[in-house]
């Protein structure tokens, strides 16, 4: 579904990302973990074509991401809040979204329908806007709209951050879901290696941009990544 | 797609954080817009009368059409020069779209499309097509009517699309300003000696223009290269870390004032303080605009007018001396509004916080004042005067504007531009020229009315070290206001 091919990204000379050889299968949900500034984002947004590679490409179903914009139809992703346009209220971004999606308006109630749990009367008839919600429900605004059309890819940076207990187990829930029923390939990021390995049943670890660890999750994975990570 | 694009233009605007707050200064705004559009029309509409006076004073012999067109040059010169720097594309408009599932070209052609809509093209139609009807179509015809029109019409678009080009390109160019003005002073020389007439080639192509009208198409096809090259090189770089450049901060500043330590927590406060202003546009600029105003004083001594009215010289002591804290410090607490909190909960005094400050004017109104030492040449009365001014902002002015702005401070977002940002601006910034320039007439007033100007002089000064005789008091005080509305004010901060 994805592949990475020789790909590198270099601020001022330094290398932040390097991953010369990547595959990621149709139904995978892949997890990305690794310590602050290990290259995760910077990595997620070459997937994204948001930022441009020093070298190298991403492929999405054998396509480079930068030569079309075919990607983004069956992609659904978020990263960050700046994927929101802060001054709608989330009404207004969805209605926004499903424009885009071709979604008639009973569509879209059923598709906010299944997230009634996840927003817990906090997002939907609040009559405020994006940006004057909490982190959390941002992050939950984004998560869903990543949702939004279907997507055969999903793309989330750090999901879990922010979010309460509930919310958490919530979204862990939703995830698994979407993994056994509808194929989705997933790609996530997370510093929570127990979510991680939850929801992951493969498991990648940067550090300083380069892979150091891939790993099918077994029921060691857990212990191994801690490990891993006591220095 | 585009009415989406349109209404959330239109949102964005309309609940900016900023508009809600600043109200009138949009108003302001859009009112001095207004002005500038019925000025440009009634200009337009006598232009035929400026030239006509133009002909008898200094182009004698010279058709009304010639000499119009040999302005025109700098005028769309000085035009571009103004767009460039006051025009800006809005691309991070686009950053929340760019991972939807929508083309980019579109988002940019929507982009490209409506920067056309701007008062600055409006301008210089309202300016020529006037003088195109009162003028070039009796003398010419409908011809070369049409063909002024399109010219103007097209380069006008072409200075727009040309501009948001240069910026795009030039943008991380330093000293970019200086090289503009270099390039329209050399413009300008070369002219003046007669060394190459530019008004000479601009009166030509014009010509071409009116008797060939379809040449008037060039313009108008060279707008449109430009549309399509600014459309190529946003598609090709619509990567928002690299639009965003600016925003990373390009400050090289790296001065620690290791000097600053020996006066202990104060003046590590004050070294903060300075770097804060260093390292940011916007206080930078109103150190700048400080150090510009020193020379204001040379508009008041200059005019033979004022040497009759020497009352007004005390005016331009306390700006010539105390610019710096007037502009700096009515924001005096909005400068830390990004890290306020962080302020609160340090193990710095709020006194010593407000001390830090109160020296920081203190040192600098002093330097002012040495500096303005130079206005000796017009008298040592103005360096009286100045002198005078210089105690009175030290011991009176500087804990005024401190207090007056803790009233209600405004949050500052110290990354954004400086250039018509008028956030943090309250009333109470409005207010605070008046006590700071009245004040000092209380104290001279009566002396110079009663004859003794030179005693008034005195008195002013004299104010002002009594002041200075109680500031720890006075700081006292201001501590004491301070500690009762920091939470007032914490809350305004982090409210957004």
């Amino acid at each position: 579904m994805i592949s990475v091919q020789g790909l590198s990204k270099k601020y001022k000379g330094i290398e932040v990302v390097n991953i010369p050889d990547l595959n990621i299968e149709k139904g995978e949900s892949f997890g990305l973990v690794g310590n602050n500034g290990a290259g995760k984002t910077t990595f997620f947004r070459m997937i994204l074509d948001l930022i441009r590679p020093s070298e190298g490409a991403v492929l999405s179903k054998g396509i480079a991401v930068n030569s079309t914009e075919d990607w983004k139809f069956y992609t659904g992703s978020f990263l960050d809040e700046s994927f929101l346009i802060d001054y709608l209220t989330p009404e207004e971004y969805f209605d926004f979204l499903a424009s885009l999606h071709n979604y008639s308006k009973g569509d879209l109630r059923e598709f906010l329908d299944q997230f009634t749990d996840l927003f817990n009367d906090e997002i939907l008839g609040r009559n405020k806007y994006i940006r004057d919600l909490s982190k959390g429900n941002q992050k939950k605004v984004g998560i869903v709209s990543a949702l939004m059309g279907e997507p055969e890819i999903l793309i989330l940076d750090e999901p879990f951050a922010n979010l309460d207990p509930t919310t958490q187990i919530r979204l862990k829930g939703l995830l698994k879901d979407l993994k056994e029923n509808k194929q989705l390939t997933m790609l996530i990021s997370s510093h929570d290696l127990n979510h991680v390995t939850e929801v992951c049943e493969r498991i990648v670890v940067l550090d300083k941009g380069i892979i150091q660890e891939d790993i099918q999750t077994s029921e060691s994975t857990l212990k191994d990544l801690e490990e891993y990570f006591t220095i | 797609m585009i009415k989406d694009f349109l209404s959330h233009g239109f949102l964005q605007v309309r609940r900016s954080p900023v508009w809600a707050k600043s109200l009138i200064t949009n108003l302001m705004l859009g009112l001095f817009g207004l002005m500038m559009v019925i000025y440009m029309l009634l200009l337009g509409v006598f232009l035929h009368k400026v030239a006509d006076g133009l002909e008898g004073e200094f182009f004698p012999g010279s058709g009304r059409i010639e000499i119009i067109t040999r302005f025109l040059v700098y005028y769309f010169g000085f035009e571009f020069i103004i767009r460039f720097f006051l025009q800006n594309t809005p691309v991070l408009f686009i950053q929340p779209y760019l991972h939807l599932p929508l083309k980019k070209g579109k988002i940019i052609h929507f982009m490209l499309r409506k920067s056309m809509v701007s008062v600055f093209n409006l301008l210089s139609l309202l300016l020529l097509i006037p003088f195109g009807l009162i003028v070039v179509y009796p003398e010419m015809g409908i011809g070369a009517f049409f063909g002024w029109t399109a010219a103007v019409f097209g380069l006008s678009l072409f200075n727009h699309f040309l501009g948001i080009y240069f910026k795009k390109k030039l943008n991380d160019q330093p000293n970019l300003m200086l090289i503009l003005i270099s390039v329209m002073l050399g413009v300008t020389i070369v002219e003046y000696f007669n060394i190459f007439e530019f008004s000479a080639v601009s009166v030509w192509i014009f010509a071409q223009f009116l008797e060939v009208p379809a040449l008037s198409l060039i313009p108008v096809v060279l707008a449109i290269g430009f549309y399509q090259l600014n459309f190529l090189y946003l598609k090709n770089n619509t990567y928002p870390d690299e639009i965003s450049s600016r925003k990373a901060s390009r400050s090289k500043f790296s001065g620690d004032f290791a000097f600053l330590r020996r006066f202990g927590k104060i003046g590590e406060m004050v070294a903060l303080e300075l770097k804060m202003i260093l390292r940011h546009k916007r206080p930078r600029m109103t150190l700048v605009f400080s150090g510009i105003l020193l020379l204001y004083g040379l508009f008041f001594y200059t005019q033979d007018d004022f040497t009759e009215m020497s009352f007004i010289f005390i005016f331009a002591g306390i700006f010539v001396t105390g610019a710096f804290f007037i502009n700096h410090g009515q924001f005096l607490l909005s400068w830390q509004s990004g890290d306020f909190d962080f302020l609160l909960t340090r193990n710095v005094s709020f006194r010593q916080y407000l001390e830090s400050k109160y020296w920081l004017f203190v040192a600098v109104s002093c330097i002012a004042f040495v500096l303005s030492i130079g206005y000796v040449y017009f008298g040592w009365k103005i360096v009286a005067i100045n002198f005078a001014a210089c105690l009175f902002n030290i011991g009176i002015n500087i804990p005024i504007v401190m207090r007056l702005s803790m009233f209600n401070p405004k949050k500052i977002d110290l990354n954004r531009g400086a250039a018509f940002n008028y956030e943090g601006m309250g009333a109470a910034q409005w207010l605070i020229g008046i006590p700071v320039l009245l004040l000092p007439y209380v104290l001279y007033l009566p002396f110079t009315l009663a004859g003794y100007e030179n005693y008034g002089i005195m008195a002013v000064g004299v104010g002002g070290i009594i002041g200075f005789a109680f500031h720890k008091y006075v700081l006292g005080l201001l501590t004491e206001a301070f500690i009762k509305r920091r939470h007032k004010i914490a809350a305004g901060f982090r409210a957004q």
